[in-house]
């Protein structure tokens, strides 16, 4: 072993770290070396002043606690950490006194905490203009959507889109203060058919029964009407028949009466046909009726 | 910290008020830890006015971390000088490990060292012998310096010295046993070790 390696093996023969044969050799160059032999025992003493040294403790000065204690006032004692914790506990207005204390104390010395609960602040404002102030929907936004949802081809809702701000619109309309009454009024029928009548198919069932009845009775009055009409044409058919068969012999104006055709003498009427013919018996078609026909 | 106030045991419950804006259970926490992490912050500056405020500045940086803290993962003595360690250490090497020239700042070394258990020749030589060591040390390489720090006045294993410096274990023995050497050096060109 030479001098080098003996210095380099110092420290583990010292902590005993040496194997047998290196610690020989350690042994043995510090007998015959007085140089390294000297800086051995000059390092062990050098070990033992160290350790005292570590084992006697300065005083602190005496002021040193009471600058500590102030160094570490409230403000200085509440960590970020511990005032980022407590940020939301301030926004909900649930700190306790002391605590807020700290937590003022290290908002007005820390900058950084400062400048995080200014934007904090400033974010929350802004959220709340964002939802007092709503964005009006562009009207083409439902046909982009439509298109790039079902696609362009779905032309009923391209055509109820055209239609829809106008319904959206009469929509509004409907639900305007003038128009309440009518909507009261609607609402108030409903109710009084259905507690009359129980449902409104319960309500035109019964108005169907009615016009039925109507209808029949109505039937009755004509075929009533129709046959006192009847009766009472026969007998003034019968009435001009005997005029007229009476009046045939000689008798002036006779022909003119007869004739159908109308005069075209000046001074004569233009004269209608003299009433219809009635035919004998139950036939009950009307003579002029048949040359009309004709 | 009130002498009438009863003293929390449970590292849990301490945390839990000091979390919860308890200052007496704060008062605790500082009252049983300042001189530790104030002799470690002096280890690594040599100087009692750094050493102050690196306790300080440790102090609000433990109180923002407890909530961090887990009593299932042990107590509070090791996680928070844990904790301290990292951050003198970070301060160490933000500072660029610049050697201090405690020479001045030992003088006044003094005033703060407990001995009164000692016969007053007594003190005076171990303020004297401390005084010299720590001197010496802040003449060591910066990387040499943290490693011996930690391992003979911190006695930490290497395994934790790996882990806050962030270097292979290897680097960490060898950095230790050239500081050791270093040191002793230094102490015998001070004429120190002669009387060790």
């Amino acid at each position: 072993m030479n001098c080098g390696t003996f210095q380099d093996s110092v420290s583990d023969y010292l902590d005993g770290a040496l194997d047998p044969r290196a610690r020989a050799e350690f042994g043995a160059h510090r007998l015959g070396c007085r140089a390294c032999r000297d800086l051995f025992g000059d390092v062990r003493a050098t070990l033992g002043a160290l350790g005292a040294l570590g084992r006697e403790e300065v005083a602190e000065p005496v002021e040193l606690k009471a600058r500590i204690l102030a160094a570490t006032t409230a403000g200085e004692m509440l960590s970020c950490g511990d005032f980022d914790s407590l940020i939301e506990r301030y926004f909900d207005g649930v700190i306790l006194a002391p605590t807020f204390q700290t937590f003022q104390a290290h908002f007005a010395k820390c900058s950084k905490c400062r400048r995080l609960l200014a934007g904090i602040e400033e974010a929350i404002d802004l959220c709340r203009e964002a939802k007092a102030e709503e964005v009006e929907v562009p009207d083409s936004l439902y046909e982009r959507i439509v298109a790039a949802t079902v696609g362009a081809e779905e032309q009923p809702h391209s055509r109820f889109s055209r239609w829809g701000p106008t319904l959206s619109g009469l929509y509004r309309a409907v639900w305007t203060p003038q128009l309440a009454a009518a909507a009261l009024i609607f609402a108030a029928s409903g109710a009084v058919i259905l507690s009359r009548f129980g449902s409104v198919g319960a309500m035109a069932s019964e108005a169907s029964e009615r016009a039925e009845r109507l209808v029949n009775e109505g039937q009755a009055a004509i075929n009533q009407t129709g046959s006192m009409a009847i009766t009472g044409i026969q007998r003034v058919s019968s009435g001009v028949n005997s005029i007229l068969q009476d009046a045939k012999p000689g008798r002036p104006g006779g022909a003119e009466a007869a004739d159908p055709q109308p005069s075209s003498q000046p001074g004569n009427q233009p004269a209608r046909p003299q009433g219809p013919k009635i035919p004998d018996g139950d036939n009950r078609s009307c003579s002029w009726i048949d040359r009309n026909q004709a | 910290m009130g002498a009438n106030a009863a003293l929390i045991k449970s590292d849990a419950e301490l945390v839990r008020r000091c979390r919860a804006g308890d200052s007496v259970a704060w008062e605790q926490v500082v009252h049983e830890y300042s001189r530790r992490v104030y002799n470690l912050a002096y280890r690594f500056t040599g100087r009692h006015e750094s050493a102050e405020d690196l306790t300080q500045e440790v102090f609000v940086r433990v109180y923002r971390s407890l909530e961090q803290y887990d009593a299932q993962a042990g107590d509070l003595a090791n996680w928070l000088m844990r904790l301290a360690r990292n951050l003198v250490i970070d301060d160490y090497r933000r500072r660029g490990r610049t050697p201090t020239d405690v020479g001045e700042d030992l003088t006044d070394h003094e005033y703060h060292l407990e001995s009164h258990l000692d016969a007053p020749d007594q003190g005076v030589e171990r303020l004297e012998r401390s005084s010299q060591v720590h001197a010496a040390i802040s003449k060591l390489a910066p990387d040499l310096r943290e490693c011996v720090i930690l391992r003979d006045i911190e006695e930490l294993s290497y395994q934790e010295i790996v882990d806050i410096l962030k270097i292979p274990v290897g680097t960490v023995k060898s950095r230790i046993n050239r500081g050791r050497i270093e040191l002793a050096k230094i102490l015998r060109r001070m004429k120190v070790v002669e009387y060790i």
